[in-house]
């Protein structure tokens, strides 16, 4: 089987609807794009050491997906969330990594589509970056 | 507290642009405070750089420990085993953190990893304001609790000056005159005779003007 | 006559005239030329004219030296010394060569921040501030002691103290104490900043004279002759201390020829301020303009300036 060649990494709220979304069965993935949703108990939890992390451990682009900010069930996790992205991409900027390839969706709860939707959006900004460099490096001595 | 503000990524890179095996040393007293040098933000910067140098095709070893301050020695010297083998050490403390490791520990590179600004307040969430000019002989009492060294720009002790205008200061609209604040708190506390003395010049040798300054506790207690 | 000093502005006061002062601003150049003809034809115009000291934080010829340019032209200077650029030790130096060269009247203020200038990454002293300046300088003269408290063996300056008012910061009450330390301190006269708005000049000069004031201070009222809307604007938005009411630039708006216009408003204000109780003199900044000057102090009706018995 080919390898895939472009990784994108989701942080998804547990709490949203779309962590029931199925993504084998409903989203025609080209064959080099490997997605992976990780499940946060809050996105609270998100901050830049987690994000710059994805990026160290080969993700060409990083999403986070939650609710709207005044539907978070846990009133501020939605918002703390945004502002560390904001942050963040700020960084990439300095780094040297492009700022598209972090973004953040605040999506409403009812359709199951958005999630393709984001996956298919990321996927075209994909298109015109080049793969992230680090995914073939030896890993370096990260504490 | 004293509050410092991060230097740019640039400006840190550049200023370790050597160094093999670095250490970024974070800060738990003042800097943690005003949220630019504690723990978190040491290991944001560690992995910043970290990402930074691999795009770049020179990888660089670097990790992050932060303790309680870096202005006594005895939590300078828990910094100790996290330097083995380490050349530079980025300390995000204050400019007395850097320069008091650096003291400690010679024969390593010591570079900030901050533009230490001011000595100020915690005036809202987020935001922090200039106070004290540690001038070494505070007239607090004549100004209504209100420092005019400082927070007037031109540090006028009989002010304020014609610039003045609706309560603001002249080089910025946001920076409210001082003397104004002086003369508003006084009245409303019915001090207002304290303003027709006119203040004489300021002794600045007690300042930095005379020189690097030391306190030693126990010449509280011995004849001068 | 009780002199204080061999001041021609002290004179001129005492003997009852109304005084005129104008102003130069020295050039951002070291060609004092201009400053010496520019001298040489308001000699019999105006009394004294002001040297501005690196004005707006913009670096230009020193005001000690532009003083001694006009000195050289046949006028009276009075230098202007801010507090943004120097220590005490500078400024007593300078005091004392000013007044060694033959200069006698000094006019102390704080100064525009550097800010302002070309210059915004210097540091600043403002090592005293204006009221301490005006008491130094005061020493000098009649305590015959230096800032230290060492005395001057010999040769003390004597000079003819000025200070700086501006009656229109919002805060009138202010002001009038800050007037108050000035004259406590020692200062002789008094030249305000720019007046467009009469009325509210009036409103302080009233609360001058109720404390008796103008008594203890001479107090001549400053004027800025404009030619354009555009001026007026200019400082009502960018220069700190000034008030300028929407009428003056309305007026200035529909006015065919700006300049005479100015000329006449300029006319208009000196016969104003003259009539105000406490008003011993009027001292005009003509900034960029001084052509104006001669047809303004005419026009107003101030010529001939008298001379000193």
């Amino acid at each position: 089987m080919k390898q895939p060649s472009r990784k994108i990494l989701g942080f998804v709220c547990k709490l949203s609807n779309l962590i029931n979304f199925n993504l084998n069965s409903k989203i025609n993935l080209a064959k080099d794009i490997n997605v992976e949703i990780i499940e946060l108990d809050c996105l609270g939890k998100l901050d830049e050491i987690l994000i710059l992390e994805s990026f160290n451990q080969g993700a060409d682009a990083v999403f986070i997906a939650g609710c709207p900010e005044d539907e978070c069930f846990n009133i501020n996790g939605s918002s703390s969330a945004k502002k560390a992205v904001n942050r963040t991409k700020k960084l990439l900027k300095d780094i040297g990594f492009e700022q598209e390839r972090l973004s953040f969706y605040s999506l409403s709860g009812i359709k199951g589509e958005s999630l393709t939707s984001i996956i298919y959006k990321t996927s075209t900004i994909l298109e015109k970056l080049p793969e992230n460099k680090l995914k073939n490096l030896e890993k370096g001595v990260d504490k | 507290m004293i509050v410092a503000k991060m230097k740019p990524l640039d400006e840190i890179s550049e200023s370790i642009k050597n160094a093999k095996k670095v250490l970024v040393a974070g800060c738990g007293g003042c800097v943690t405070v005003c949220l630019s040098g504690g723990q978190k933000e040491a290991e944001i910067l560690s992995h910043s750089i970290n990402l930074k140098r691999k795009l770049e095709n020179k990888p660089i070893e670097i990790s992050s420990v932060t303790f309680e301050r870096q202005c006594d020695k005895e939590y300078v010297d828990r910094f100790k085993e996290y330097l083995d083998g380490v050349d530079t050490v980025i300390s995000v403390a204050c400019g007395v953190g850097v320069q008091y490791m650096s003291e400690q520990y010679p024969d390593i590179i010591f570079v900030p990893g901050q533009n230490t600004t001011f000595a100020g307040a915690n005036i809202e969430h987020g935001i922090w304001e200039e106070r004290c000019m540690l001038c070494g002989d505070c007239i607090l009492a004549k100004t209504g609790g209100i420092c005019p060294i400082i927070r007037c720009s031109k540090s006028i002790l009989n002010g304020p000056c014609g610039g003045s205008q609706d309560g603001k200061c002249e080089i910025n609209k946001d920076i409210p005159c001082a003397w104004q604040l002086i003369y508003d708190r006084l009245k409303m506390q019915n001090r207002l005779e304290l303003l027709t003395e006119v203040l004489p010049p300021k002794d600045w040798s007690k300042s930095r003007d005379g020189g690097p300054r030391k306190y030693i506790w126990e010449d509280n207690y011995n004849e001068s | 006559m009780n002199l204080k000093t061999e001041s021609k502005l002290e004179k001129l006061f005492k003997q009852g005239h109304f005084v005129i002062t104008g102003e130069l601003g020295p050039p951002q150049h070291s060609d004092g030329s201009d400053l010496e003809h520019h001298a040489a034809e308001l000699k019999d115009i105006v009394d004294a004219i002001n040297l501005t000291d690196n004005q707006t934080a913009i670096v230009r010829l020193s005001s000690i030296a532009a003083g001694i340019h006009v000195l050289k032209g046949g006028a009276t200077p009075i230098i202007q010394m801010t507090c943004r650029d120097r220590n005490r030790i500078a400024m007593q130096s300078d005091l004392l060569g000013a007044y060694s060269l033959g200069i006698r009247d000094i006019l102390c203020l704080s100064g525009d921040h550097q800010s302002f200038g070309n210059h915004v990454q210097s540091k600043n002293v403002f090592d005293i501030d204006s009221i301490q300046l005006v008491s130094m300088v005061k020493n000098l003269r009649d305590e015959k002691k230096f800032s230290s408290g060492a005395e001057i063996k010999k040769a003390e300056p004597r000079f003819f103290i000025g200070a700086v008012e501006n009656p229109f910061s919002s805060d009138l009450d202010l002001r009038i104490l800050r007037l108050e330390k000035k004259i406590k301190a020692g200062a002789d006269f008094i030249q305000t900043q720019a007046i467009f708005d009469i009325a509210k000049f009036k409103e302080f000069m009233k609360q001058v004279v109720d404390k008796g004031l103008e008594q203890k201070v001479k107090i001549c009222a400053g004027i800025l002759p404009v030619r354009s809307a555009k001026a007026l604007n200019y400082m009502k938005n960018e220069v700190a201390g000034m008030s300028i009411p929407d009428q003056l630039i309305d007026r200035f708006e529909k006015a065919e020829d700006k300049k005479s216009e100015g000329i006449k408003l300029a006319i208009e204000m000196c016969q104003e301020l003259k009539e105000i109780k406490g008003v011993a003199g009027i001292h005009i900044m003509p900034v960029g303009w001084e052509a104006a000057l001669p047809e303004i102090i005419n026009g107003a009706g101030f010529l001939p300036r008298p001379t000193v018995l």
